[in-house]
């Protein structure tokens, strides 16, 4: 059997990487055979995949998270483009591989494209890229060991975190002043004080200082 | 018109009479003024006063006084003494040492501007001239002694001088002046004090009316004089001189009964012509002349004679002239004409000889009436005498009022002196009071433009700080970004590629014995390891932006690393995590931040500390700086008023916190509370 193969990736080593590993498979296994095209940013991918929904469409599909944005600005990461392959080809198998490691990145990978496998890139290695890729290829769904690990954490966790707290954690984590919140996030400062004041208390924080609620936000997988 | 002039005669010399007397009073005064025995120079003067002393000796006496009086200091004592020696020496006649004094006591009066020693001078001067019939001079000095006098309010003298004044006004016949300075003399006068001063102005007055030709009003005047006479104990022959001039009134008056009466009571004085031998024989030829007049002509002739008689031996000239002119009116009365002529003949060459004009004047017309010979000529001579003296009185009138407007003149002069005086001090003050204000509003204008200056500078300094913070801020956004940058650059460029040359490596089959694919394979994972690694580096490069977000806290480290290179201070800044410094206002921090300056400062320049602890700390919701050095401390009372801890203070009141310091010799501790 011959999969159509898309992989979008700005890096052309790691499409080497990609072809080496699928060429392994090719070789232990006779009947797979792998069609591969390959894509560098959105535009291009997003180009190749709107063809393959008229026609030959892509079965398997290797996605980065991190690509230069399209043109038009519509499309501005490889999470953008799994949305739209989801939408355009519902029936390919999406293996994103990211070297985003962080909790919250992933977790809304997970939620937005839903991909078959999360690879993240740190620990990656070539052995477990081709365990993903058959393992994806037998219908199965594989999540590396940091996702793995995340989405115990969360599990864990005995309170909900809506996609607001968690972005706006993850703006304080990233440094961004009080005052310029309401510029990224739909709430007053009062409102954001109030949030975060609340988050506090759920992380059990004493201090004034958000840097141990951060890294406790972090800990708990949430960012 | 004989008889008025003849009367005026009688009269001008009893005046000159009784202006004489009142001097012998005025020295009789200044006696009891400076009765001191003890005093020397008051002994030598005493000395010669002493009526049985010849010239020479009391002269002498009065040198001895002045000498002493010489050596002592020159005050206003030693112008009294002066002017009183020099006043002696004018009783004494001694005109060339009487001036020479006087002189001096002019000069010291001047010096010390001792105007009382002036005064006195002045009538000294006045009396002197008087004596010698310079009038003008006298009534020059009297006017400016009575100045003095009426200036400094001193009543008794003025009155004096004043009544001296009114004689002589008299004596050149304005009597209208006359009258005036006689009443102005009166109201110097006291009642119970000044009984004899009051007589003698009232007979002045009485004299004075007798020529204004109002008698009723002499009468009056000398009636008042001699109710003030009946209060005095000495009269001596007064009342007789007074009764004298009453007589002459009603014979003047042609009320000749009572004038007879009248010289007749003063002629009942008994001893008379033993103790006033003049005024006997004065009222004896007077009544003798009213007897005449009245038609009683019986046994005048001897009287006339025998008042003749005693002016001859007397030698009294202007008696005997009288006398010659009454014997020729009565012989013309007689119609003896030979005798009548021979006695204005005789009269007219004695008056003639003593310048006797009133009396040369009466003989002439006498001589007109009877010798008809040389009628024309004696009436020639009358008119050219009367002619000239009137010229002559006209100038004297002319030389007193010119006195008289000079001293106006001078008064107005010093009246205008003291109005400028009084200007220039007005306008002295009003300049200095401008200068005085001008001054103060320069020195509010001067404070405001400092104030307005120092809120400039505190501006300035705001404005400084929130630069520095500024630039503090876009330096660490700088840092930022291009962390962020080499973050991104690790992360997706290189960690990128190794990733993919990691996989390309893991891919490929290696050919060899087993120790080579172990090999392989481990340098593979060593790879691996590398990439996390960069990861990590990565990660941390972005997630240090968190740490330093405490701009304040970094920029005083900042600053105070930059100030204390040069020195071997450590500096040890602790920040507590719970101060979120972004709600802290910008006039805290720039006060915090100037107070940590200034304490820096104070440790370097004078504790000489090895460690300066700066802590910012958060209890209770207080904020808490405290400054710690360990340096030799201070006497913190000692310095309490020194500049810099007046700033601190000043800027912990402007953020309403209190300051606690505490000093010793290890170390100087200070707290702050906001």
């Amino acid at each position: 059997m011959t999969y159509n193969t898309l992989i979008v990736d700005d890096h052309p080593m790691i499409i080497a990487g990609y072809k080496l590993a699928l060429q392994h498979i090719e070789e232990d296994n006779v009947e797979i055979k792998f069609s591969v095209k390959e894509a560098h940013d959105c535009d291009s991918a997003y180009q190749k995949i709107l063809q393959a929904s008229r026609g030959a469409k892509f079965d398997l599909i290797f996605l980065d998270i991190k690509l230069n944005p399209s043109k038009d600005g519509t499309i501005l990461s490889g999470e953008d483009l799994g949305v739209k392959i989801r939408k355009l080809i519902p029936d390919s198998r999406i293996i994103v591989s990211t070297a985003y490691n962080n909790n919250l990145r992933l977790s809304n990978i997970i939620k937005s494209v839903d991909p078959d496998a999360l690879l993240v890139k740190n620990d990656l290695t070539p052995e477990n890229l081709i365990v993903a890729i058959i393992a994806v290829l037998n219908n199965e769904t594989y999540y590396c060991n940091t996702t793995s690990k995340m989405m115990r954490a969360i599990i864990k966790n005995d309170f909900v975190l809506d996609e607001y707290d968690r972005l706006f954690l993850h703006e304080l984590s990233k440094g961004t002043k009080m005052k310029d919140m309401p510029k990224k996030l739909p709430f007053s400062i009062g409102g954001l004080e109030r949030r975060k004041r609340i988050l506090k208390e759920i992380f059990n924080v004493q201090d004034r200082d958000d840097s141990k609620l951060i890294q406790l936000a972090r800990e708990k997988g949430f960012i | 018109m004989i008889i008025t002039k003849h009367f005026k005669y009688c009269l001008f010399k009893t005046l000159v009479l009784l202006s004489i007397t009142s001097c012998d009073i005025k020295v009789k005064n200044t006696i009891i003024e400076n009765n001191n025995i003890q005093d020397s120079i008051d002994y030598w003067v005493e000395i010669s006063k002493k009526e049985n002393l010849s010239y020479d000796a009391k002269i002498k006496a009065l040198n001895k006084a002045y000498n002493k009086n010489e050596l002592e200091k020159n005050d206003s004592i030693k112008i009294r003494k002066l002017s009183k020696i020099a006043y002696q020496m004018f009783v004494n006649n001694d005109s060339l040492l009487f001036k020479k004094f006087n002189e001096e006591a002019l000069k010291i009066s001047d010096k010390l501007n001792d105007s009382i020693g002036l005064a006195n001078v002045y009538w000294n001067y006045a009396d002197y001239y008087l004596k010698y019939e310079i009038l003008d001079s006298a009534y020059f000095y009297y006017s400016k002694a009575a100045k003095v006098f009426s200036l400094l309010d001193k009543e008794f003298p003025l009155g004096r001088v004043l009544y001296n004044m009114s004689i002589i006004q008299k004596d050149i016949k304005d009597y209208t002046g006359s009258e005036i300075t006689a009443f102005d003399a009166i109201s110097n006068f006291d009642e119970e004090k000044h009984q004899f001063n009051l007589y003698l102005c009232y007979n002045l007055l009485g004299v004075v009316y007798y020529n204004l030709e109002e008698y009723n009003k002499s009468i009056e005047s000398h009636n008042r004089a001699l109710d003030y006479l009946k209060m005095i104990k000495n009269k001596g022959t007064l009342i007789e001189g007074s009764l004298n001039n009453i007589g002459l009134i009603y014979h003047r008056r042609g009320e000749l009964d009572k004038a007879i009466k009248t010289f007749n009571e003063a002629l009942s004085f008994k001893q008379l012509d033993v103790i006033d031998i003049n005024l006997y024989t004065k009222l004896i030829d007077n009544l003798a002349y009213s007897k005449f007049l009245a038609g009683d002509t019986l046994g005048v002739e001897k009287e006339f004679y025998k008042s003749l008689a005693i002016r001859d031996s007397l030698n009294n000239i202007s008696g005997i002239l009288l006398n010659k002119l009454h014997l020729s009116e009565f012989y013309t009365f007689k119609q003896d004409t030979t005798m009548a002529i021979t006695f204005a003949n005789e009269a007219s060459i004695l008056a003639k000889t003593v310048n006797n004009h009133r009396d040369h004047l009466a003989a002439l017309q006498l001589l007109a009436k009877f010798d008809h010979d040389n009628s024309s000529n004696y009436l020639s001579e009358y008119v050219n005498l009367n002619d000239s003296l009137q010229k002559e009185e006209r100038t004297v009138r002319n030389k007193f009022t010119r006195i008289q407007y000079e001293t106006d003149e001078y008064m107005s002069e010093a009246e205008r002196l003291l109005l400028e005086k009084t200007l220039v001090t007005i306008i002295g003050i009003t300049i200095l009071l401008l200068t005085i204000s001008l001054f103060f509003i320069r020195l509010q204008r001067a404070k405001n433009k400092r104030l307005i200056l120092e809120q400039e500078q505190q501006k300035d300094r705001e404005e400084i700080y929130r630069l520095m913070l500024e630039q503090q801020s876009k330096l660490e956004e700088g840092r930022l970004e291009e962390r962020t940058r080499i973050a991104e650059e690790l992360h997706d460029g290189i960690l990128g590629s190794m990733y993919g040359t990691r996989m390309g490596l893991g891919f490929l089959k290696i050919h060899g014995d087993e120790t080579v694919k172990d090999k392989f394979k481990e340098y593979l994972d060593e790879i691996h390891q590398i990439e996390k690694e960069v990861r990590a580096v990565s990660h941390a490069l972005k997630s240090e932006t968190l740490s330093s977000c405490n701009d304040f806290v970094a920029l005083i480290k900042v600053y105070l690393d930059r100030l204390n290179k040069t020195n071997d201070l450590e500096i040890i800044v602790t920040n507590d995590s719970n101060i979120t410094w972004e709600n802290v206002t910008d006039e805290i921090k720039i006060n915090v931040f100037r107070i940590v300056q200034e304490l820096y400062f104070n440790t370097i320049k004078h504790a000489q500390a090895k460690n300066l602890y700066i802590t910012f700390s958060l209890e209770n919701e207080i904020f808490n700086l405290v400054v710690e050095d360990d340096g030799k401390g201070f006497d913190v009372n000692k310095f309490k008023k020194g500049i810099g801890l007046k700033n601190i203070k000043n800027r912990i009141e402007k953020i309403n916190g209190t300051l606690k310091i505490q000093s010793d010799g290890t170390g100087t501790k200070f707290s702050i509370f906001v």
